[in-house]
């Protein structure tokens, strides 16, 4: 308990660095501006970041990502109050509500309740991964090779049942990632396998340019494929209206029951692998209608509504970074990419993570918290900047992140290969969308195959028996899990399809 | 359900070339009594052709249970022009992508990022004079941009061709 306190007091020293402090905020601005416009995702800007953070200290570099996942997540709510266009899936049913109250003058105190109720989320969720991270590390260190490859197992299949569409299709994603995470050494013997004569790929598929090419190069093709919104002039929006700061605040806390229930959810949600807030949104959103007194009333343009979607989708950050950092299993795609990028500096998240690594652990919570409030001021204070960049011509925006991916892919090792590898893992991204074949699997396949590849084989090499998998509780209760996951949405698609 | 049955095809003959591949990896003595390192991908392999296999055999399924609702009915023509008409952008723009990345060794990363910038930048806004106005600038600037971030800040050398 003396360490926990001291490692808490320490972390707050994180933000006494102002160079923490400054990009987080640098951060916080890029994740707003991304997750306002229409097209672009949460997952693009953590990529793109991702290049800007090799020169940096760890610390540096997760507080960067950490300002732009809560900006991203937050900054979706700009667009989808202002002109009815999510800037991201995860403010969908904000504009349910949101957009309603902006038509009817009332933009303004729309935006200050979703900005309130998104803080409030994310704060608590924060507070959540903060509290009970310590204690499900703890537990999993009791994990051996056996229940990891199994918690793996159980990771991929749930992932890849529970994001809606075809099971088949989701288990194909996560296999795909899982065989392009075992191209090049093994990591046993440091065997090659699977180059087709290519050395440079001995090392691995490098996980940034891929995660570029997935996410930045495939998405920007996915939104210019309806030309009619790139060529048209930029989206209409009023003057940008005044946020009364306090008067949304006291209406955001008057609705303290919505905000808890809505954040229960994120934060639950968020924690499943695959889950994440677009799923979040819908459920809180869906279920505070439910349960309200005046559910006629919703889609008319009330806070409540503004306030289930927005407290949801900014809660999923802490949840989803609950997995990655007790368990190395990545919660989402975004949680997927930080987990990368603290790979790259040589740190690998899991159980031992907060007990090897305090400092750093609890300073990543600590710039969690921090990066709320940063979202919180920049958007109350300088919505203005996220309406500005929602003016420009998106004919500008797509050459300009197209730039940054090359230059980021190339800048991790100055290789051409990774620039090659871009624009590859561009196009079987795209075609992999245009089949409906998910791509988060894949990118939490590439990260955990190499962790759990070592603990099949440690777990073979200490006990030859395969049946230990099926033999130990714990890994008995995972891979049961998995079957149950399968199972349940194979059932729960059935009477679905036969409705179609 | 065609995308399917194509998609599940692909995936065996994928699964087929990968574990012909994973043949040639090398186990060394020391593995004789180890899990060698073909064993874990080769697994999987073994998994993607199952579902490559379940892919097409309930796309075929369901494709027969359409045809025996549908009737006689003779399916809709392909619309090319509709597919030209969806995908023609992307595919240029993919097209550029490749120019750029493939040219850069040779021209100069400074001079294709500009020339990228300003082809992307008219293909997606079209040639109306306001949009090359914005558009040259634009390029300018983040080449500037990138030139002080990550040339001279984070020292990155971009690679140089014929012209810079």
């Amino acid at each position: 308990m003396g360490d926990y306190l001291n490692a808490v007091i320490h972390s707050f020293s994180v933000l006494m660095d102002p160079s923490i402090v400054l990009l987080v905020c640098i951060g916080s601005i890029g994740g707003i501006v991304f997750g306002a416009i229409p097209g672009l995702s949460v997952p693009m800007a953590v990529a793109v970041t991702l290049p800007f953070t090799y020169g940096m200290t760890p610390m540096q570099g997760l507080a960067t990502m950490c300002g732009v996942y809560i900006g991203g997540m937050s900054g979706g709510l700009v667009s989808a109050i202002l002109i009815g266009i999510p800037g991201t899936p995860g403010a969908v049913s904000t504009v349910f509500d949101g957009f309603p109250m902006a038509r009817k003058g009332e933009g303004g105190m729309a935006l200050g309740i979703g900005i309130w109720a998104s803080f409030f989320g994310g704060l608590l969720g924060c507070l959540v991964l903060m509290f009970s991270a310590p204690g499900i590390a703890n537990a999993a260190l009791k994990f051996g090779p056996w229940e990891l490859f199994s918690l793996i197992v159980f990771g991929m299949t749930i992932l890849a049942t529970i994001g809606g569409g075809s099971v088949i299709k989701g288990l194909v994603s996560g296999v795909l990632g899982m065989i392009a995470g075992t191209v090049g050494a093994d990591p046993i013997f440091n065997e090659g396998r699977m180059m087709f004569g290519f050395n440079i790929l001995m090392g691995g598929i490098p996980f940034v340019p891929a995660m570029i090419g997935m996410y930045a190069v495939s998405q920007l093709m996915q939104d210019v494929e309806k030309t009619e919104s790139w060529t048209a002039d930029p989206p209409k929006t009023d003057k940008t209206p005044r946020i009364p700061v306090w008067r949304s605040a006291i209406v955001t806390l008057k609705h303290y029951k919505e905000t808890l229930f809505a954040t229960g959810v994120g934060v639950f949600i968020g924690a499943l692998p695959g889950a994440g807030s677009i799923i979040s949104n819908i459920f809180a959103y869906d279920q505070i209608k439910k349960f309200s007194k005046h559910p006629e009333k919703f889609g008319t343009g009330i806070p409540e509504g503004i306030i289930a979607s927005e407290a949801a989708n900014s809660s999923v950050a802490g949840g989803s970074l609950i997995p990655m950092i007790t368990l190395g299993i990545p919660g989402n795609a975004i949680s997927a990419i930080m987990m990368g990028a603290v790979v790259l500096h040589g740190i690998q998240p899991g159980p031992l993570f907060i007990s090897t690594q305090p400092e750093l652990a609890y300073g990543l919570f600590m710039a969690f918290v921090f990066a709320n409030f940063s979202v919180l001021l920049i958007q109350i204070y300088f919505v203005r900047i996220a309406v500005f960049f929602l003016r420009i011509s998106r004919a500008l925006l797509a050459p300009v992140i197209f730039v940054f991916c090359v230059v980021g892919a190339y800048s991790v090792s100055y290789r051409l290969f990774d620039l090659y590898l871009v624009a590859i893992s561009g196009i079987i991204a795209y075609i992999m969308v245009k089949l409906k074949v998910p791509l988060a699997p894949f990118v939490l396949g590439l990260v955990l195959t190499p962790i759990a590849e070592t603990n099949m084989r440690v777990a073979l090499m200490t006990d030859p028996n395969p049946w230990l998998f099926t033999t130990r509780p714990i890994s008995l209760f995972f891979l049961i899990l998995s079957l149950i996951s399968i199972g349940w949405t194979i059932k729960s698609s059935k009477p679905h399809k036969q409705g179609v | 359900m065609k995308k399917d049955i194509f998609l599940g095809s692909a995936l065996v003959a994928m699964s087929v070339i990968l574990f012909v591949e994973l043949q040639k990896t090398k186990n060394p003595a020391i593995m004789a009594d180890q899990v060698s390192a073909a064993t874990f991908p080769s697994l999987l392999v073994g998994v993607l052709l199952l579902l490559g296999v379940l892919l097409v055999v309930t796309a075929c399924l369901k494709k027969n249970k359409q045809k025996g609702q549908e009737g006689q009915a003779r399916p809709a023509p392909f619309n090319w022009g509709k597919l030209r008409y969806t995908y023609q952008v992307p595919m240029l723009m993919f097209v550029f992508l490749c120019f750029y990345i493939f040219l850069t060794p040779v021209i100069g990363f400074y001079t294709m990022t500009f020339l990228f910038f300003v082809s992307t930048g008219i293909l997606l806004g079209g040639p109306a004079r306001k949009n090359i106005a914005m558009v040259v600038p634009a390029a300018l600037a983040s080449i500037i941009f990138v030139y002080y971030v990550f040339q001279v800040y984070m020292r990155v050398i971009m690679p140089d061709g014929l012209l810079y």
